[in-house]
């Protein structure tokens, strides 16, 4: 009896310190999404004061309209959508094209061009900056959103390598089962294989969507007509050589936020399933 | 697939196409072009987006004057400048005409990539619009490959307000740097557990501005002449201010090297910074910006006691790249730039005095209009210097020579290096800037 009690007691009291631990970490993650808030609902000088002020003496509901008013929000915010869009559909597309490929088609050197993939996954982005600039330069896409775009059509060789562990946990029964009633490779992989490996499509989806919808350099170099600006380099062009206006920067932040956001939280179920596949099998 | 799915996909598919049909297509050509409706010739600059503003409707005059001329702006957010121009330029699509800085001029016109303006310059005899010496540096092996445009000087603003509670007068032009760190003592304070400091060194203390000290004090300077640098020295009076400096950012007077200056000017204008160094551009926001009652000066970087007066050379202007396809047409525009462009852009948003001399008086009006004779003061004290230093390397090795410094010099300013890493640092930067010399 006094074995139970003391092991209940040990449970309490790891319990406790494990909510203790995950309460410090998780308020420490969410206070600068709190700061953003209360500095995009303060004056710029309060900003500054200090002590500083965790709610605002007077809430400045303006911010967010001029904010948004002046890096002419609504316009980029559609650029930056179909952007994303279509790069979130061409990965999605090419990425599970080339995973089924390798996953469930033998063909010889199937193994050779997976580790190819993967080993192109240790090349810095950097590396290939300057030639695929040129590239683009002499296709004359410049000032044109299709040097954004083309690429995901292309695959992406982490989303590949991501299809394709969690195709190698689903049975090939489902497939075989298919090929039985007649249904080649494209009508297994669209109709039998996509719908069992929706968490990894998700993933893929809120992963491309993040990083099309924050991307700051690509956008820079190959968009020249402001009217083509996305989100990322209008809100960067609230630097200036002087003060920068904090509070509606923050403001114009939080709406630039919110669609990444609110995705993760929509989906994020289906996000740490699609991750577990990378070191577990992909059905659960 | 139920009736209203299929609709909706239909309006999707639809609105992707719209999209697709606007943003991918190309905007046109970036270069000036004729075509049936005109020509257009396309700029761009580093500018805020109230001064671009300004900017392009100043420009409806020179619309006005050349038919079937439009002027267009290509936006570039701040901070990536220089990444995006120099992309543009390497890829053959930078605008007609784009702000650069002198460094930029140097390195790009060695390289073949700016337009040759030389034979313009001299048969329209422009250099005589400019301050004495000015345009020389804006040359490589004798030819021009930018005009000068605005000059910049550095100084120190200070809280008329701080300095009154501190019982200390206001610093006059040619003041020394040994008054400013006694200043900076004086107004730092400690209270309720918040440090402020004396001085926030917005404009950090580099070699090239402890370059002053030592020039002032009649020593060797850090880097000379302007461009065409063979070398650097840390003389004695050079390492006399190093040693000063570290010192009062020891004691906490001063910020030190890393700290973040990205809120340095809001601070000053809520009275959080009793003094802060920085360029005269900052005087724009806080004409235009800083509460009603906040009371400001400015004064000129601090030199040695009893020295003579020294100052930073700094200026940015225009240029083109080689591929320009109305030379004429461009050389019309930069020449409206600095008459009546700036004349008129320059009281609306004052950032910094033109370097065509005789187009000055509109933005130095404005100033005084604005209750800043000291502004104007202290800018003319140190643009009329008769020593003249470089605000970087401008020359090509730049690069490769700034790196040295960049690793080492912090430290050292911040009084944690020695003597012997300050030599060190003299003796690589030597070795690169010697490497390119003896290469070029």
């Amino acid at each position: 009896m006094a074995l139970i009690e003391s092991k209940k007691q040990r449970t309490l009291v790891g319990n406790l310190i494990r909510g203790v631990i995950l309460w410090i970490l998780s308020l420490a993650m969410i206070l600068p999404l709190l700061w953003m808030i209360t500095a995009a609902l303060k004056s710029n000088s309060s900003i500054m004061s200090i002590p500083p002020q965790w709610i605002p003496r007077e809430f400045h509901w303006e911010n967010f309209p001029e904010g948004l008013a002046a890096v002419k929000f609504w316009p980029r915010f559609a650029n930056t959508i179909f952007i994303t869009i279509m790069c979130v559909i061409g990965q999605v597309i090419s990425c599970s094209l080339v995973g089924y490929g390798l996953a469930r088609i033998k063909f010889p050197g199937r193994k050779i061009w997976f580790y190819l993939f993967v080993s192109s996954m240790m090349l810095p982005a950097m590396v290939g900056l300057i030639p695929v600039y040129r590239l683009w330069t002499g296709l004359g896409l410049l000032n044109t959103y299709w040097p954004l775009i083309i690429p995901a059509f292309l695959g992406s060789p982490f989303y590949t390598f991501l299809i394709r562990q969690f195709l190698m946990g689903v049975p090939k029964a489902f497939d075989e089962a298919a090929k039985i009633d007649g249904a080649g490779h494209l009508r297994i992989l669209f109709q039998i294989i996509l719908p069992i490996i929706k968490p990894a499509i998700i993933t893929i989806v809120i992963m491309q969507f993040q990083a099309s919808w924050n991307e700051y350099l690509s956008p820079l170099i190959y968009l020249i007509d402001g009217e083509k600006w996305t989100l990322s380099l209008a809100v960067a062009s609230y630097s200036t050589l002087y003060a920068v206006e904090w509070n509606k920067f923050m403001a114009t932040d939080l709406i630039y936020m919110l669609p990444s956001l609110l995705l993760f939280f929509c989906a994020q179920k289906y996000f740490m399933q699609g991750l577990g596949s990378l070191t577990t099998a992909g059905i659960k | 697939m139920t009736k209203r799915v299929k609709v909706l996909s239909l309006l999707c598919a639809a609105a992707l196409a719209a999209g697709a049909l606007a943003g991918c297509s190309s905007g046109g050509s970036t270069a000036g072009g004729s075509s049936s409706k005109g020509t257009e010739i396309s700029f761009m600059t580093w500018e805020s987006e109230a001064m671009n503003e300004k900017i392009l409707a100043s420009f409806q005059a020179f619309e006005g004057s050349h038919e079937g001329v439009t002027v267009k702006l290509t936006p570039s957010p701040l901070n990536d400048y220089g990444t995006k121009i120099k992309s543009m330029i390497s890829s053959r699509t930078a605008p007609d005409v784009f702000m650069v800085g002198n460094d930029w001029v140097i390195q790009y016109g060695s390289s073949g990539n700016l337009y040759d303006w030389t034979a313009k310059a001299e048969a329209d005899g422009i250099e005589s619009l400019y301050y004495p010496g000015v345009v020389d540096n804006w040359k490589v092996d004798g030819k021009l490959y930018g005009f000068p445009g605005l000059l910049n000087t550095y100084g120190v603003f200070y809280s008329k307000k701080a300095l009154d509670d501190a019982g200390l007068e206001y610093p006059k032009d040619g003041w020394s740097l040994e008054q400013c760190l006694e200043y900076a003592e004086k107004l730092t304070k400690d209270e309720g557990g918040n440090h402020t400091y004396g001085l926030y060194a917005n404009s950090k203390f580099d070699p090239f501005f402890v370059s002053i000290y030592a020039a002032s004090a009649g020593d060797t300077p850090y880097a000379s002449p302007i461009k065409d640098v063979q070398g650097v020295t840390a003389s004695p009076a050079f390492k006399k201010a190093v040693g000063m400096i570290g010192e009062a950012i020891q004691k906490k007077y001063v910020t030190d090297n890393e700290w973040n200056v990205t809120n340095a000017s809001t601070m000053f204008m809520e009275g959080q910074c009793p003094m802060f160094t920085a360029g005269q551009w900052f005087a724009d926001e806080f004409i235009r910006n800083a509460p009603a009652d906040f009371e400001w000066g400015f004064v000129s970087w601090p030199i040695a006691e009893g020295g003579s007066s020294a100052a930073i050379y700094d200026c940015t202007g225009w240029a083109s790249s080689k591929d320009i396809s109305n030379p004429d047409l461009i050389y019309d525009m930069i020449k409206f730039i600095h008459t009546d462009m700036y004349s008129e852009v320059l009281p609306q948003t004052p950032v910094a005095p033109p370097a065509a001399v005789d187009y000055g008086k509109a933005y130095y009006d404005k100033l005084t209009e604005s209750g800043h004779q000291d502004l104007v003061d202290g800018m003319t004290y140190m643009l009329e210097s008769p020593t003249k230093l470089p605000v970087r390397f401008l020359d090509p090795f730049a690069s490769d020579a700034g790196a040295f410094q960049t690793d080492a010099w912090g430290p050292i300013i911040n009084g944690a290096g020695s003597e012997a890493d300050l030599d060190k640092m003299v003796e690589n930067t030597n070795n690169a800037i010697t490497r390119y010399w003896s290469s070029h």
